[in-house]
């Protein structure tokens, strides 16, 4: 098996689904039946202690990267009522910090939240049945939560709550938004747990300071794009203008005025210094390295493709500017080929024709380097076993239904045939 | 009994061989006694009602080229449509005219066609395909098969030579470039992978000499040489004359007559080879693309086959002989190796009953096995760890070149609680293309009707299965409840063309 492989599928809540631990369920119940449950299972019931409730903080090592893991945990003599029953345990997290501001963890992990909400919400019901007379010695792991998923309503000092509703199997529990709705009459048992943590991360009711650092940075980036083959063309410019809007529609009412003030300053900055060539791309890289989190680092890469094409042709000094920049803050470099090339399907040529071309054999061979992505500095043998696997790829897309992106394709071919002949051949 | 055919769909010329009484495939002549005949299909004012196809329909060009159609292989598998006098034409029904010339033509000398194999290119589309079969149907036959050209041309070859290794063969024709290399071990013809361009041959060749040629005219007279289509479909003429002629002179002249008058026109075969250089760097960026496929040398390539008219140019054998240090083979009709070859497919193909023994003795000496033409995957959502988000992408199932017949089970896992649908979409690419936007859909629906009321993780069972035939086959399933959904993939026998079919013009 490969690991979690969803298929594309219908959504039911209605809700969209945005940054995701996709195979983290798979991979922590791993992690969480190791052995813990019988190893710890004792009959030596003195001593023992009554049934507690608690959760912890732990880091555990999953796919070889640490992650951060909030474990509901039992530990204690199991209470009558529990043995010998199928049990299902629900775990529920509210946040009492400030309960005028709202008390929904959400989770928008599948697997971590509610049906029919993105409140976190875990139900474990492949538990041994408890045996009466026995319990567990140490702290069992039941329940778990990945931290780096959960999102509070604030940054800072919460107050959090831990429930666990036990119920018998098939006699379902639901839950909205964190709170019983239905089968509250089928609950055999409930344990609270209050824990003070701290977020370290930005609330779901708030922007954070690096975002407000990550959006300025976003929209420099893009006018130095637009601006790099000379003029900002309005085709460009609309698109960063496309993006700006959907930040403030995303803000919260009472504060879309402060959003649409703050960016329309960034804005105006921004191609004030793009026009006279006074914007540091070296400051914005920074910035973002400093602020952006991996999934803002390719919004802003995105978009910044986005306006290189825009004005529908792939111009080789916003490419190459693309090119550098990527590097230095981190993307992948096959997840960067992957974006550049769609969008150099999106343009409506890439070049002009070889037959047209009047600029030197130097600068054509530079500007197909350009193009098609390669260095040349290269040795001969690297540029062909390159333009081999291009062309292996282009090659594969004339078939595609888009006539556009086959157009692209076609051209991207003629290209890599001509860079052939300079680079290889001549 | 009914005879065995082979046809050559080709894009500007067509062959039929059929099987004869000892079991060799035999070219046959058409009514205007050639070998091959001309793609073209006419429809005259005179005769309004009426088509014409083979030679008549191209020197029709001359007369109306705005009633005559050409080169529609090309548009095999897609929405184009040709317009002539207020109807509307689909290339597979005109193709399904050409078709139905070649076999009434050969009927009428040879009695009755039975069964046929037609052959495309090997990047043909699954689109294209279907078209094909469309076009099959459409004449009336009998189908059998589609093979591809190049598999069709080393099977005539492996039945026509002792070639043993990894044979190369080169099909350069009047529309398409196609580049294959086969295993021929004994009688067993292995093909192990093709690349193409459906959009490379000899009349790009005509039409880079004739934007020369305008080009001179204009530079010399100050005005366009080409007015209207007419004189487009002349100087094209004209320009692939000169084309044929380099062949065999060092330099061509020709007077072309404009409206400002005449001039000649000379193409030295120095400045045609520089004028195409960069088709012919694409034929080795394909050649690149085949060779590393396999993982192969130009070394271990033990025979290059030439088939299509247009490997007729010098300059092939030149880079041929100079990249693989090998003198291509020649001395085999390079025209009509594909057809040949296809009649023998059809015969390997036909019921054996239908055989006379000597047939089947001489079609035991070769044996075809083939692999699968693209790369065949499911999207699935994913997530990218790079980017730390769910993404669609495009699930491997079949990889391109697995030997036929093959098939793969993979299972995959619902994503919420509660869900009752799953979205299939089946894809088809040349390369391994992980982006479900640089893959073709070919299919796309519902796994639905699902159980509700279950958790998230309910495995799907997927499968894709390629029989020998070429045929996809595909099907869905909720392995807990047993409700599948298999995907017939083959073409739509309900949807019928609202184009006239080719029985609306008889042809004499
Ligand atoms: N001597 C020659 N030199 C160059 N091209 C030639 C020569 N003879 C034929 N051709 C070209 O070959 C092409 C036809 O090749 P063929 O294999 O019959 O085509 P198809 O792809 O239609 O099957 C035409 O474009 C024709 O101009």
């Amino acid at each position: 098996m490969e690991g979690i492989l969803l298929l594309i599928l219908i959504f039911f809540g209605g809700w969209i689904i945005r940054a995701v631990f996709g195979g983290a369920k798979a991979a922590v119940k791993t992690v969480a039946g190791q052995g813990s449950l019988s190893e710890n299972l004792q009959n030596e019931i003195v001593g023992m202690g009554e049934f507690q409730f608690r959760a912890i903080k732990q880091t555990k090592q999953i796919d070889n990267q640490s992650k951060d893991m909030l474990f509901m945990q039992f530990k204690g003599l199991f209470p009558a009522g529990l043995t010998n029953r199928n049990l299902s345990f629900l775990f529920t997290i509210y946040d009492n910090t400030n309960p005028q501001e709202g008390s929904w963890v959400i989770c928008h992990v599948p697997g971590f939240n509610e049906v029919t909400s993105p409140t976190f919400q875990y139900i474990a019901e492949d538990i041994p049945k408890l045996q009466s007379g026995y319990g567990w010695k140490s702290w069992v792991n039941i329940g778990m939560a990945p931290l780096e998923f959960l999102k509070f309503p604030k940054k800072g000092n919460r107050k959090l709550e831990f429930q666990c509703a036990i119920s018998l199997q098939g006699s379902e529990v639901t839950t909205q938004h964190g709170y019983v709705n239905r089968g509250k009459e089928n609950i055999i048992a409930v344990y609270n747990y209050k824990m003070d943590f701290v977020n370290q991360n930005s609330g779901y009711l708030e922007i954070s300071e690096e975002r407000i650092k990550v959006e300025k940075s976003i929209i420099y980036l893009c006018f130095y794009i637009a601006a790099a083959d000379g003029e900002i063309d309005p085709k460009e410019g609309k698109i960063i203008k496309n993006w700006v809007e959907e930040q403030r529609d995303e803000a919260p009412q009472n504060r879309k005025e402060e959003t649409k003030k703050r960016l329309n300053e960034n804005i105006l900055n921004a191609v004030k210094q793009a026009k006279s060539k006074d914007l540091s791309i070296s400051q914005v890289i920074k910035d973002i390295n400093d602020n952006a989190t991996k999934a803002e680092k390719y919004e802003a890469l995105e978009l910044a493709l986005a306006v290189m094409s825009a004005d529908g042709v792939a111009d080789q000094k916003e490419l190459d500017e693309l090119d550098i920049i990527s590097k230095k803050i981190g993307i992948d470099p096959k997840e960067y080929k992957n974006l550049r090339d769609k969008n150099i399907t999106k343009v409506d040529v890439v070049a002009e024709k070889e037959e047209t071309n009047t600029g030197t054999i130097e600068d054509r061979k530079k500007k197909l380097a350009s193009l098609i992505g390669f260095n040349t500095s290269s040795s001969k043998d690297e540029i062909k076993k390159y333009l081999t696997k291009e062309f292996a790829k282009w090659n594969a897309m004339i078939n595609l239904k888009d006539q556009k992106k086959k157009d692209r394709a076609e051209e991207m071919l003629k290209l890599i045939a001509e860079a052939r002949k300079l680079f290889i051949d001549q | 009994m009914g005879k065995i055919a082979g046809i050559d769909l080709g894009t500007t010329f067509s062959a039929l061989s059929i099987l004869n009484e000892s079991g060799k495939a035999e070219i046959v002549k058409n009514f205007d006694g050639d070998y091959l005949t001309e793609s073209v299909v006419a429809f005259p004012s005179e005769e309004e009602g009426k088509a014409i196809t083979g030679k008549d329909a191209k020197d029709h060009l001359e007369i109306e080229p705005d009633r005559v159609i050409k080169e529609v292989k090309r548009d095999m598998g897609t929405d184009k449509t040709y317009t002539v006098a207020g109807k509307e034409h689909t290339p597979f029904g005109i193709s399904s005219m050409i078709l139905k010339k070649l076999v009434q033509d050969s009927e009428k000398q040879h009695g009755k066609i039975e069964d046929v194999v037609v052959t495309i290119p090997a990047n043909f589309s699954n689109e294209a395909r279907q078209d094909t079969e469309k076009a099959i149907k459409e004449a009336g036959l009998n189908f059998k098969y589609i093979i591809e050209e190049p598999t069709a041309a080393a099977l005539h070859y492996a039945s026509s030579n002792s070639l043993a290794g990894k044979v190369m063969i080169y099909d350069f024709g009047g529309g398409t470039f196609d580049i294959t290399i086969a295993e021929i071990n004994g009688k067993d013809v292995i093909c192990k992978t093709s690349h193409g361009d459906q959009r490379l041959g000899g009349t790009d060749i005509d039409r880079i000499i004739l934007d020369k040629m305008k080009d001179a005219y204009k530079k010399d007279k100050g005005v366009d040489l080409v007015n209207n289509k007419a004189e487009e479909y002349n100087f094209t003429f004209l320009a692939e004359e000169i084309k044929k002629g380099l062949t065999k002179k060092e330099k061509i002249s020709k007077m072309i007559s404009g409206k400002e008058g005449d001039m000649k026109f000379t193409l030295t075969r120095e400045e045609f080879e520089k004028n195409i250089s960069t088709m012919m760097s694409k034929i080795d960026s394909l050649i690149d693309v085949t060779l590393d496929e396999l993982n192969l040398k130009e070394s271990d390539i033990s025979n290059i086959l030439l088939v299509g008219g247009s490997t007729r140019i010098p300059i092939v054998k030149k880079n041929i002989l100079k990249r693989f240090n090998k003198e291509p083979l020649t001395g085999v009709n390079v025209d009509e190796a594909v057809s040949l070859g296809a009649a023998l497919y059809a015969g390997k193909k036909a019921d054996p009953k239908k055989l006379t023994a000597a047939q089947s003795e001489e079609l035991k000496k070769i044996d075809l096995k083939t692999v699968c033409n693209f790369y065949f995957g499911s999207v699935i959502l994913r997530e990218n760890t790079e980017k730390q988000k769910l993404e669609p992408y495009n699930e491997t199932m079949l990889a391109k070149n697995t030997p036929l017949p093959c098939s793969q089970t993979k299972t995959f896992y619902t994503m919420t609680d509660g869900q009752t649908a799953v979205e299939c979409e089946i894809k088809q690419s040349l390369a391994e293309q992980g982006d479900p936007d640089f893959a073709t859909t070919i299919w796309k629906g519902l796994l639905d009707n699902l159980p509700p009321n279950r958790p998230q993780g309910r495995p799907i069972e997927v499968t894709f299965s390629y029989d020998e035939n070429g045929m996809m086959h595909c099907k869905y399933k909720d392995v807990e409840s047993n409700i599948e959904m298999p995907v017939d993939l083959s073409i739509d026998k309900d949807k019928e063309s609202d184009a006239p079919t080719a029985n609306d013009f008889t042809i004499e």
